[in-house]
């Protein structure tokens, strides 16, 4: 059995003056699909971001496949896709350029990109259904089409696991597809995936675990997705009503 | 008589040359960070060098290249730190570096603002074979950088936190950034003058991108842009008598209207 993707023992954390996460342990193991998901100010993004070692932990212990996160040194397997793509910048790049940094990491400075870098791209805009459109701008696509380019760019490193902030707000259908068909496929290769989100939508059926964050710390942990929340249409109110009644109790 | 008969003129040819490829080959990363303004941060900041060169009798051009680097790396340890937000530290460092200048220069024996101006403006027919032999070893430098870790500094000027989950040096990246800028910007003084020196960084970006739909094209079409400005506004100021400097940032603007108006209306016409 391989080390899990993520462990995070009694983690603390936040921002200057403001504590997020107050004790959360978590943990993602090789090959699973869990999804976090919580009302907006839960502390599911901090999590995420704390997980990835973008937000400082105060205190508590991170592994990253086993390995103490402070010396870890195999970032390539770990697939990010943030929740908005960056603030377009004043310089145009193509959707390529953009999947292809994805394996920049990978890479040393004085080399070109090989064949199978190229075929690397190639294949995660296939999954991800933008083979098309490799050579048109980024800030020319529509939000789903952009989450897709984003997906693919953290695919192009071929990580053991995948993080995704919210990949389905406010996608277009077409997109939501193409997440759902990809994101199978994903997990049909052993793939582990954490994924944050609001609604599930068609994503629940490859769902192996579901946390449920609340006023940072985890309200839920289970193999079931807790009802009220699924296909919730009114989910922003109807979460902050879980996160409040706490209704399934703890564990 | 020639443009390229007096020996003054093919030396600020080879500089024009030289400084036409490398401001917008490091520029287009500072646009892509929405931070086009640094190179004039850093040019004010390099103008108190320039003072403390005249007060210290040393070579201008060195006390210059060492305050620029000190301050693009306070810029960026600033930004960093996310103690003050971008445009606040670029401040600081604008009005800083002019009064430095002023204040230094008037301290310095036998110099007085007059002697600030062709570092302000640019000097480039005065460029001599030591001047020569310097830009084109910062250059020379700065397009190695440039060329080596391109792909590097995209990733990090496009998406930031996900260069740094990917495990890519982000920190030592922005102050490769922000040091090269500098050299850049130094360098630059004496073509365009640190006034006018983000120009040549920025237009020609600005130019290229409205022509291009990914970043190396941007790039490559960029420097090809920077050489032609740097070279016709000279030639140009050669021939009526203006100064260069303004000439070529001129130029580089017309040539931006010019590019502007023509991919308006050709996607105008697309439509």
């Amino acid at each position: 059995m391989s080390a899990s993707p993520f462990q995070l023992v009694a983690g603390r954390s936040g921002y200057p003056g403001r504590r997020v996460l107050d004790g959360v342990d978590f943990e993602v193991r090789a090959g699973e699909f869990v999804t976090v998901l919580g009302a907006n100010g839960s502390g599911k993004t901090t999590l995420l971001r704390t997980l990835l070692r973008l937000t400082h932990l105060d205190s508590g212990e991170l592994l990253l496949f086993g390995e103490r996160a402070s010396g870890f040194r195999g970032w390539r397997r770990i697939g990010y896709v943030p929740q908005r793509p960056a603030a377009p910048g004043g310089v145009p790049a193509s959707v390529a350029e953009v999947v292809l940094s994805g394996r920049t990491a990978s890479t040393r400075p004085w080399r070109r990109w090989s064949d199978a870098d190229r075929s690397a791209v190639d294949d995660a805009l296939s999954a991800v259904g933008m083979s098309d459109h490799s050579k048109e701008t980024v800030d020319a696509l529509s939000g789903g089409q952009h989450q897709r380019v984003l997906i693919a760019r953290a695919l192009a490193a071929a990580p053991d696991v995948l993080v995704l902030d919210e990949p389905s707000a406010g996608i277009d259908a077409e997109s939501q597809e193409a997440l759902t068909s990809t994101l199978r496929q994903l997990k049909a290769a052993g793939t582990a995936v954490i994924l944050v989100a609001h609604e599930l939508g068609s994503l629940a059926e490859l769902v192996d675990r579901v946390v449920v964050m609340a006023h940072g710390a985890v309200a839920y942990d289970g193999t079931e997705i807790p009802a009220g929340l699924h296909d919730d249409t009114h989910h922003h109110m109807h979460h902050r009503d879980v996160a409040d009644r706490r209704p399934w109790g703890m564990p | 008589m020639s443009f390229l008969e007096p020996a003054f003129m093919q030396r600020a040819l080879i500089a024009a040359v030289l400084v036409g490829m490398t401001a917008p080959a490091i520029g287009i990363f500072l646009v892509q960070r929405r931070l086009a303004l640094m190179g004039d941060g850093i040019g004010h900041v390099a103008l108190t060098g320039v003072a403390l060169g005249f007060l210290l009798g040393t070579a201008p051009v060195v006390t210059a290249v060492v305050l620029a680097l000190i301050g693009a790396v306070a810029i960026e340890l600033l930004r960093q730190r996310g103690k003050t937000s971008g445009d606040v530290a670029l401040a600081l460092l604008f009005y800083g570096g002019i009064a430095g200048g002023v204040l230094l220069i008037g301290l310095a024996p036998g110099a007085s603002n007059a002697s600030l101006i062709s570092y302000l403006f640019g000097s480039i027919a005065s460029v001599d074979r030591a001047d020569l032999i310097i830009t084109a070893l910062l250059c020379g430098g700065v397009l190695g950088v440039v060329t080596l870790y391109r792909r590097e500094l995209f990733a990090v000027c496009h998406d930031e936190e996900v260069a740094r989950v990917a495990g890519l040096p982000v920190r030592a990246l922005n102050l490769v950034i922000a040091a090269t800028a500098a050299v850049t910007v130094t360098v630059a003084m004496r073509v365009v003058g640190l006034l006018l020196v983000s120009a040549l960084m920025v237009v020609p970006v600005a130019t290229a991108q409205l022509w291009s739909r990914s970043f190396t094209r941007t790039m490559l079409l960029s420097i090809v842009v920077g050489v032609t400005v740097s070279v016709g506004g000279l030639v140009t100021a050669f021939y009526v008598d203006v100064a260069p400097g303004a000439t070529i940032v001129l130029c580089a603007i017309a040539l931006f209207v010019v590019s502007f108006v023509a991919t308006t209306v050709r996607s105008a016409a697309a439509r």
